[in-house]
Formats: structure tokens, C-alpha cells, sequence
């Protein structure tokens, strides 16, 4: 994982997981990685994947099960679209906007780009 | 963990390098020791690893003092210096050598990691090259499961693949009962690993927080033009313009730019430590 230069590496890997279940890589009901287990995949230290998964825990993503482990919680790819979607219009959307101003990048001209673009996802 | 206290010590009468230094290592934690060069990085871990002692006051581990150099001192800590010279004798030889002196070592770890490292138990030490030494070193010290792992510059002379290597077996390692205090000057090769900075400069403690603390603190800024006097509590040209250091006026914790920070220590002392001192 290449991470960013900007957010803390506990919340992108937070945003990661999001994008994990969303993609329906990780589902409702699947146990999740042990802590230890994805400082290595992913060389941070453990205490900062402790630190993610209590912020999924308190985004009631993950649920804690006592005695077994933590699993990917209910309704998680809701939740998980939720999230990310607050992040992106918070984050990522005022800086394209101000190139899109910048530009001076027609709101057509955008949809013609953006269908492009889904169009070319869907031939892969 | 690591308890300094009121240390000195020179390596000639005329100048000391520490002089009343004290500081606090906790277990469970990744230690970064930042420095210039000759700033007593490597001093400092001699002393705690019992090679070298203070002129006064005292280093102890775990209650022990380490001029005591005894079995239980010595079992518990191992010490990966960035300069070694290993005898003239196979890996296998070696280990039956010195294994014996770490209660907790774990042959099967080891042979794991000589492994991952793509390293051959049959070769002779001193038919490798540096970084392959380093490697066998490394796997070394990480069986050794002792509670107080030094590394001194750990990834010089590591090739890619093995710093990758590397920072998946810290990540493995670093249980809440151990303690690693890493020193490096490539900062980018370890810094995720990384729970808490210590920045030291000739027996100056410039910084001594953990990393969620000063990412609280403080936010790393690009500016397309210089910043204004005041702006920033540091800033240097970069890439695309230049990066400043500013206040963290949000709740959110950013990720910090070791070597922007390091820099912006060293050049405005007064300031960071204004910022860092305890209670502020």
C-alpha cells in the first residue's frame, strides 16, 4: 500500500478497508485480519492497525465479538459508501472544483469526460 | 522500561557528550532516535546494551543497572550495531555459538528469516557481503524474542526487497512487552514503523513525543510561494514549492514528514521546544 502524503496512515487505512468492503473484498460476517496480521501485509506498526480498528469499531463497521474476534459488521457497504462519500466531498471534491474553476471546465464538458470514462470501466 | 538517569559520559576527559541526560524508554513501543551525525545516537545505545558505561549516573533495564552486566541484564537485550565484525565461521556455527545466550531464541524463527531473506545457512560469514551480514545479524536479533532490541542504522546496506523484508519482521516482532529503539538517518525506510520520536542533539533532548502527539500538534503545509515570517514555524523549499510546519488548528492528525520535521528541530530549536514541552 503507497500511502499519502497528507492524512494520518491509521485513517487511510481506515478509508482502505472502506474501499475493501465496498468492492466486496471483505463482507458482513467476515472475520477480520488480526492486528498483527495486517502490520505485516501492510509494514506499519501494529499499534496503528489497534488505532484503525478501534475507529471502525466506533463507525460500528467492525464488531467486536467477545472471545472470537472482530467481524465486518452489518450493513457495512452502506456504511462504508457513507463514509468514504463524506470524506470524498469534504476532501477530494473542493480541490477539483477549484481546478475545474481554474480551467473553466463546462459542466458538459465534464459529463461528456465522466461517461467516457464509465464507458471504458465497463469494456475491461 | 530503559530508565537513563542523570547520565554523563565522554569519550575523552576534555568533552563530555552527555552530561545529567535523562530519558524513559517504555515497552510496547517503536522508538525512532533522530540526530546529525556525531550527535551520540550510537553512544547512547552502547550504553543501554552495557557495552560502555556512564562516567555517572546510571542506565537500567527493567531494575537492573547495567553496570551490573550480569546473565539477566545481558539475556534480555540484544544490540545490532551499524559497525560489526563477525568471526570467520558458517551461520550454523555461529548460532550454536551464541544462540545459547538468549533463553527465549528460536532456531525455527530463525531459520524463517534467513529465508525471507533469501540467505543460505551453509555460508560463511565472512565470505558475505555487508548487507548480507546485516541480514544474518538481523534474523539474529529478532529470534533472540528479547524484550529490548537496539538497531543501530538497521537498513544501511539493505537492498529493496530486504527493507520491505524488514519492516514486515519488526511489525511481527513488536509485541507490547518489547521495546526497539531504532536509529536512522533514511528516514523513509521505517517510518510507519515508528510509535514515538526521540531527536537528540550533544546531550540535548530537542524532541521526545510520540507520533500521534505531534501529529495533534503540528500539520505539514505546501505553499506554492514562500510563506510569509510567521506563517510557519519552519518551512523549506521543496519539490513544488515549498513545505512549511504550522500549528494543527483541526481535530484530525495528519501524517507527519519525518524529514521536514527533523530539519525544522535542528533549525528552530527554541520553537519546537516551546510547542513540545510538557503541559503545553
Amino acid at each position: 500500500m503507497d500511502f499519502r502524503e497528507t492524512q494520518a496512515i491509521y485513517l487511510q487505512i481506515v478509508e482502505w478497508i472502506c474501499e475493501q468492503i465496498i468492492l466486496e473484498v471483505w463482507h458482513s460476517g467476515d472475520k477480520i485480519p488480526s492486528v498483527r496480521e495486517l502490520a505485516v501485509e501492510l509494514e506499519v506498526n501494529p499499534n496503528t492497525i489497534a488505532r484503525t480498528y478501534e475507529q471502525l469499531q466506533s463507525m460500528d463497521l467492525v464488531v467486536n465479538k467477545r472471545g472470537i474476534g472482530l467481524f465486518v459488521a452489518d450493513h457495512s457497504k452502506d456504511k462504508a459508501t457513507k463514509y468514504l462519500k463524506k470524506q470524498f466531498i469534504e476532501k477530494n471534491l473542493p480541490q477539483m472544483f477549484n481546478y475545474i474553476k481554474l480551467l473553466d471546465i463546462s459542466m458538459e464538458e465534464l459529463n461528456e469526460l465522466y461517461h467516457t470514462f464509465t464507458n471504458k470501466q465497463q469494456k475491461r | 522500561m530503559v530508565e537513563i538517569n542523570d547520565l554523563s559520559f565522554g569519550y575523552t576527559r576534555k568533552e563530555n557528550l552527555y552530561q545529567q541526560f535523562s530519558i524513559y524508554f517504555k515497552s510496547g513501543q517503536i522508538y525512532g532516535l533522530l540526530g546529525q551525525n556525531g550527535s551520540g545516537k550510537s553512544t547512547l545505545m552502547k550504553i543501554i546494551a552495557g557495552l560502555i558505561y556512564p562516567d555517572s549516573g546510571n542506565c537500567v533495564v527493567d531494575g537492573i543497572d547495567s553496570k551490573e552486566r550480569n546473565y539477566n541484564y545481558l539475556h534480555n537485550l540484544y544490540i545490532i550495531p551499524e559497525e560489526f565484525d563477525l568471526p570467520d565461521m558458517t551461520i550454523a556455527s555461529y548460532v550454536r555459538i551464541y544462540a545459547p545466550f538468549y533463553d527465549a531464541f528460536s532456531k525455527d524463527q530463525f531459520a524463517t528469516y534467513l529465508k525471507e531473506f533469501d540467505i543460505s545457512p551453509e555460508e560463511k560469514l565472512h565470505k558475505l557481503s555487508y548487507g548480507n551480514k546485516k541480514k544474518v545479524l538481523l534474523s539474529f536479533g529478532l529470534a533472540t524474542n528479547v524484550r529490548v532490541l537496539l538497531l543501530d542504522e538497521p537498513t544501511n546496506g539493505l537492498d529493496i526487497p530486504s527493507k520491505k523484508t524488514l519492516r514486515q519482521l519488526i511489525a511481527a516482532a513488536a509485541t507490547p512487552e518489547r521495546c526497539f529503539i531504532i536509529s536512522t538517518h533514511q528516514v523513509h525506510d521505517l517510518e510507519n514503523l515508528l510509535d514515538h520520536l526521540v531527536v537528540i542533539s550533544k546531550n540535548k533532548l530537542l524532541l521526545n513525543e510520540s507520533i500521534s502527539t505531534i501529529a495533534q500538534k503540528i500539520s505539514f503545509v505546501p505553499f506554492s510561494s514562500r510563506p510569509a515570517e510567521n506563517e510557519t514555524l519552519y518551512y523549506e523549499k521543496s519539490f513544488t514549492g515549498h513545505i512549511g510546519i504550522v500549528a494543527n488548528k483541526s481535530n484530525e492528525e495528519g501524517k507527519i514528514n519525518l524529514e521536514v520535521l527533523f530539519n525544522g528541530i535542528i533549525a528552530q530549536q527554541a520553537k519546537f521546544n516551546q510547542l513540545f514541552k510538557p503541559n503545553n
